[in-house]
């Protein structure tokens, strides 16, 4: 035990590796919001008419709404008056080669190890460099353009592809669907906009490395992917922050459209700056994701890797609409110190012979308290739907909370749902049967950590799951196992 | 609006009931309704936008005007209430009863075990209290006010609770039935019936709880039952719901139980409009056990919704809970599974399992299992499905000669009958094996 407790304060003591600002020249507007901010902001992006409208009128259906409070969480109240809305990196006018772009960003990025010279030529990663609020760099477009994906800030899209945004966002998440998208909708900065063309199988993982890099800005990210019938894509999101005190605020939104025969494979790895061991400081991060299987034959999956933020707040969700849709979650989600997730899925089944599969593993360390929240919805119209779901919590330490709230509604009696869930800490039995073959604790904890993720990890493209395992070892295995 | 409709008939309820006290409003438990009655208009009656009222809808009915009082209450007889109970008459005759009708208890209709020792039934007044030390602890405590807005209703209205104890050591052989009768046969009434029941160190009883309506106007019976299971003892709990097709009831049941001692319920929905169960259980001291069964078997335009809360407050507890439901015509079956692990509550082992089966395209189920948990050396397990009957079952039933609606009836009634199987009253298990297979349109099988 006394090595067990060892352990343990050096997960505690684990701080954010990640901890480091860039001093770049920012174009900041004044702190707070108005419907002259949400005015600047749409000009400053050089916005057509009928976009500054539809933000005008979430802005109006966000000053009527009320900031939710079930969620099982805790977090001093957010002041929307104290937030700067609006911040870009001073740039020069274009940039159409990586010399351009400031050098001290160049190094933000060896630091966080994605080194775009070395990803443009090694890899194959397209890669849409998100800096607070302006895309600096997209790299591969021209490539994706021959096959005609587009992969482009969202920015561009609004001026390049009117019409295909016109037509899709706000499409899966309408403005008024809840406090935070009303917000994101009225304010959103930039994001990536994809549309893979019909039956276009996207040849590279498309992705997107966020970071939250000015102070007090609230990041506001809108995204949205579109797969035409019978195409195939699969993004990637990534993010890490620098170390700051004050909390920040992250409303993203995130829209998935996958037509007839269409297939979209969504993952995240999340690494936000989840604050000091005193709980002081760390992001809040408040996202909407939402996809919808269109048509029939669709399919939709969310793989996420949570380890950061002081508070995690999200439910990738899945509308299966076309027959013989799939959705998919597959999640791990890892607290520590005083951080707090809430975090799930929805799915729900209208179509035929839908089909959708959870898989969650929380692992709460510290004082943090993991919470799954999820909703299995079956209509009336629902014939032959099928779910099942498995929730699984480790518990390590004795401080931390483990909470299951699963949600199954079923109105089709041709429905089959299965709901199961279990809570433990690594049993003693289980190490003393590792000790007994040889592996010390360490390791046989390090051992069954990684086994139990496996799942969900083995769901993450080649390029995360190195990634997602070095967080992993971050934020608890270092000092675990 | 039928919430503020609703409020004035508890305000006026509880004004006659105060005018009615002559003096005694100054007595602890005139200051607890008054408390409770406080609490219920802060809670307010819950909506479905209320997270754990969000399938039960109440305000349909609600608004009704209901009476407290009905005269002709008084001329219930023997015979209407053994029409009310029907054969529960004979399958409980052996055990002794108490009766309660409209709220009010009524010794000249129960069998009192007067000559034996080990158990003892008395009215719940400022006197008991006063001189009780455990009833005094128990009372409004067990079922807390601020937890539920009908708990804090019924303390504010309840006028005669019944307080049975089971002295320290006594191994009652036979069963308790506590008969609770709603006479709507005049006027709409609101019924609030209060138990308390205090079983002692060693002690041993069955409990069956039954809720009756007779007459043709509507009946609202809002009951609660406070349990305190002493150390060592072992109460077994039966409530079954069993009444007329439009009745509504929203009862509460809460029990503490306290070192090595054990509670076991069983909450069998079979007859009834709308049925709300709310079952709340805090194992309070080490080695204190749990064991919920339930089953709810529905059909036209049922609605039930069972609520069940294990509180783990210690160590070393163990709980198991096991919900089954079949669900027929427009029927909506609502569960909801709560088990808390608190920060001390190591090593406990919980186990829920909740399952369900929908015959009809009309039918719904709604299910929340949830675990919330702040101990790390815990075995807590939780598992939900809905579905439908295994097709090659019953295509092998079938191919044995079985045709194909029997087939269907014979597996829906085992699937039920695991709930029932650990019903250790034999008497009772039996009457609901029968009740439950002629809903299905089987006959019990011996398993």
């Amino acid at each position: 035990m006394a090595q067990d407790s060892a352990i343990l304060d050096e997960v505690v003591q684990n701080d954010y590796k990640y901890g480091f600002t860039t001093d770049i020249e920012q174009d900041l507007l004044p702190k707070g919001l108005s419907e002259d901010v949400v005015r600047f902001i749409s000009e400053k992006k050089q916005e057509p008419e009928w976009m500054l409208a539809w933000r005008l009128k979430a802005y109006q259906q966000w000053l009527k709404m009320k900031e939710p409070a079930w969620p099982n969480v805790t977090y001093p109240k957010i002041d929307f008056q104290e937030i700067i809305y609006w911040a870009s990196p001073k740039k020069k006018e274009s940039l159409n080669s990586l010399d351009e772009v400031d050098p001290e960003l160049l190094a933000t990025f060896a630091k966080l190890g994605i080194p775009l010279e070395e990803q443009k030529f090694l890899t194959g990663v397209a890669v849409d460099v998100v800096l607070d609020s302006v895309s600096i760099k997209t790299t591969f477009q021209d490539k994706l353009a021959e096959l005609g994906i587009i992969f482009c800030p969202m920015s561009e899209a609004i001026r390049e592809h009117p019409e295909l945004v016109k037509q899709y966002i706000g499409s899966v998440v309408p403005t008024n669907d809840n406090f935070y998208s009303a917000l994101n909708s009225a304010v959103f900065s930039d994001g990536s906009f994809v549309y893979i063309p019909k039956g276009v199988r996207c040849p590279i993982e498309l992705s997107t490395y966020f970071r939250i890099n000015a102070r007090n800005t609230g990041q506001f990210e809108r995204t949205l992917i579109v797969a035409d019938e019978g195409s195939y894509v699969s993004y990637l999101e990534g993010c890490t922050a620098p170390q700051r005190d004050e909390n920040q605020l992250h409303a993203a939104v995130v829209e998935l459209v996958a037509h007839t025969d269409a297939e979209i494979k969504y993952s995240t790895v999340q690494n936000w700056y989840p604050g000091d061991k005193e709980g002081k400081g760390g992001i809040f991060n408040f996202v909407t994701k939402r996809g919808i299987c269109q048509g029939d034959r669709s399919k939709i999956s969310w793989t996420q890797v949570e380890t950061g933020s002081a508070i995690t707040w999200k439910y990738p969700s899945v509308i299966l609409k076309g027959d013989h849709s799939i959705g998919e979650f597959y999640s791990v989600a890892v607290t520590n110190h005083l951080q707090q997730a809430d975090t799930g899925t929805k799915m729900m089944h209208i179509g035929k012979n839908t089909r959708s599969r959870i898989v969650s593993k929380g692992i709460s360390a510290g004082n943090s308290q993991n919470s799954y929240r999820g909703l299995v919805k079956v209509l009336k119209v629902a014939e032959g739907a099928r779910n099942f779901s498995q929730c699984d919590s480790l518990l390590i330490g004795d401080a931390c909370g483990a909470h299951t709230f699963p949600y199954l509604e079923v109105a089709n009696k041709t429905a089959t749902v299965e709901h199961e869930a279990t809570t433990s800490k690594i049993g003693e039995d289980i190490l003393f049967y590792c000790n007994q073959r040889g592996i010390d604790t360490e390791s046989a904890v390090a051992l069954i950590v990684n086994g139990y993720a496996r799942e969900v990890l083995n769901q993450l493209p080649m390029e995360f799951a190195v990634e997602a395992q070095k967080l992993l070892a971050i934020s608890l295995e270092g000092s675990v196992g | 609006m039928p919430q503020a409709a609703f409020n004035d008939v508890i305000k006026r309820s509880f004004d006659d009931l105060s005018k009615r006290l002559n003096g005694s409003a100054s007595g602890p438990l005139h200051k607890m309704r008054e408390a409770a009655l406080k609490s219920f208009i802060e809670q307010g009656v819950p909506t479905t936008r209320h997270e754990e009222w969000k399938y039960a809808n109440v305000l349909p009915f609600i608004g009704l005007e209901y009476s407290r009082v009905s005269e002709i209450a008084k001329s219930v007889t023997e015979k209407d209430i053994d029409e009310a109970l029907g054969e529960l008459v004979s399958v409980l005759e052996s055990g002794w009863r108490v009766t309660i009708v409209n709220g009010q208890f009524r010794g000249d209709l129960s069998y009192l075990p007067a000559a034996v020792t080990g158990v003892s039934v008395d009215v719940l007044s400022d006197k008991l209290i006063a001189n009780d030390e455990v009833v005094r602890a128990a009372y409004g405590s067990v079922a807390k006010s601020d937890a539920h807005p009908f708990v804090a209703m019924n303390t504010a209205l309840a006028c005669d609770g019944v307080v049975i104890r089971v002295a320290k050591g006594s191994e009652m052989k036979r069963p308790l039935h506590i008969a609770i009768i709603s006479d709507a046969r005049q006027v709409n009434v609101l019924t609030t019936p209060r138990i308390l029941i205090v079983a002692e160190e060693g002690s041993e009883i069955d409990i069956v709880e039954t809720h009756s309506t007779i007459g043709d106007q509507q009946a609202l019976d809002v009951s609660v039952s406070e349990i305190a299971v002493g150390s060592n003892a072992h109460v077994r709990f039966h409530k079954v719901a069993d009444d007329q097709d439009d009745s509504r009831h929203i009862g509460y049941t809460a029990a503490t139980v306290a070192r090595d001692g054990r509670f076991t319920s069983h909450c069998i929905n079979i007859a009834g409009n709308f049925i709300r169960n709310d079952l709340v259980i805090n194992l309070a001291d080490v080695g204190s056990q749990a064991y919920l069964y339930g089953a709810s078997v529905l059909g036209g335009v049922q609605f039930a919704d069972s609520h069940t809360v294990v509180d783990h407050a210690v160590n070393n507890c163990h709980s198991e809970e096991l919900y089954k439901g079949i669900y027929d015509g427009s029927s909506i079956g609502v569960f909801n599974g709560k088990i808390f692990v608190r920060p001390q509550a190591q090593k406990t082992t919980a186990y829920q399992s909740n399952h369900s089966v929908l015959l009809s395209d009309k039918a719904q189920v709604n299910a929340k299992p949830q675990l919330e948990i702040w101990a790390d050396d815990v075995k807590c397990s939780h598992g939900a499905t809905l579905g439908q009957l295994n097709d090659e079952a019953i295509f092998y039933l079938r191919s044995r000669g079985i045709d194909a609606d029997k087939a269907r009836a014979l597996m829906t009634y085992a699937f039920v009958a695991e709930v029932l199987e650990h019903i250790d009253h034999e008497g009772l298990r039996e009457f609901c094996e029968k009740r439950v297979a002629s809903k299905l349109g089987t006959e019990p099988l011996s398993l």
